[in-house]
């Protein structure tokens, strides 16, 4: 039997992974305001991507294949945003029916 | 916004490195548990054995890791729903639902872990007793599949309670 050499598309896809976990989380040092959970984001959907198409083998798959996933993707990314946006919006909080807000109005 | 002060103020006050090191614990069994699949495939039943052994280990060691993590928080009085005394201490709007969050989703993807290290372990097992080979390698994936996908979902907790 041949000796058992690591495929190349799974040893570069590792060693990118930490790469990037490193950079993930040297970037948590660097104050970058409201755009850091943003690019803390893209690093891991960075991450996640990698895993699919070269752990989970995605890249060798058809096209039906990639495309169901792109759309599971996309669903959760629809009703993530909405919920996202929902809690982004209330402010303040609670918010009040316009009959009550007179009378919680603070004084003048 | 108070969600998102409450929220950046939960995240600085979380167990950053050990949060930081399970992440890199899940990337390198995620790894080993790919290579397993490539050594089985190829013949190799003994090294992918030991590659999904690895595996198991590692997910073993993630919640060894995450039971020290809510101990040093359940330490510090936080439970979850907001009970305890950091709560009295710290009264700001939203860091309740934050800690709440932290403890259901995290807990959600250590039992998810749980299942996987029972099903690679049980995998493990037979390739060692020669019941699972090259001509049905395909268990062995289906298996490896499940755990990177609770990697994928971890390499999203992390940033979110942890980092950001």
């Amino acid at each position: 039997m041949s000796p058992f050499s690591i495929p190349k598309a799974v040893t570069r896809t590792a060693i990118a992974l930490f790469v990037l976990w490193a950079a993930s989380f040297a970037l948590s040092y660097v104050h970058l305001g409201a755009a850091s959970l943003l690019v803390a984001l893209a690093i891991a959907a960075l991450k996640a991507a990698l895993v699919v198409m070269f752990f989970m083998e995605l890249v060798g798959e058809g096209l039906s294949m990639k495309l169901t996933l792109a759309a599971a993707g996309g669903l959760l990314a629809v009703l993530v945003g909405l919920m996202v946006a929902d809690v982004a919006t209330r402010e303040p909080p609670p918010l009040l029916p316009p009959t009550t807000r007179e009378a919680h109005a603070p004084p003048r | 916004m108070q969600f998102s002060r409450a929220c950046a103020t939960g995240v600085a006050h979380n167990t950053k490195y050990l949060g930081t090191l399970n992440t890199g614990v899940l990337l390198l069994s995620s790894a080993l548990a790919a290579i397993a699949v490539h050594a089985l495939r190829d013949g190799h039943a003994r090294l992918a054995a030991r590659l999904v052994g690895g595996t198991v280990a590692l997910g073993l060691a993630f919640l060894a890791v995450k039971a020290v993590e809510y101990g040093e928080h359940f330490d510090e009085g936080i439970y979850p729903g907001g009970v305890g005394r950091y709560f009295v201490e710290h009264r700001a709007r939203g860091l309740s639902e934050f800690w709440t969050l932290y403890y259901g989703m995290t807990a959600l993807h250590a039992l998810h872990v749980t299942i996987g290290v029972v099903v690679l372990g049980v995998l493990a097992i037979r390739i060692v007793r020669g019941r699972l080979g090259r001509e049905v390698a395909y268990r062995l994936e289906i298996g490896a599949l499940y755990w990177h996908l609770v990697d994928v979902v971890w390499i999203f907790l992390w940033p979110l309670f942890y980092l950001a």
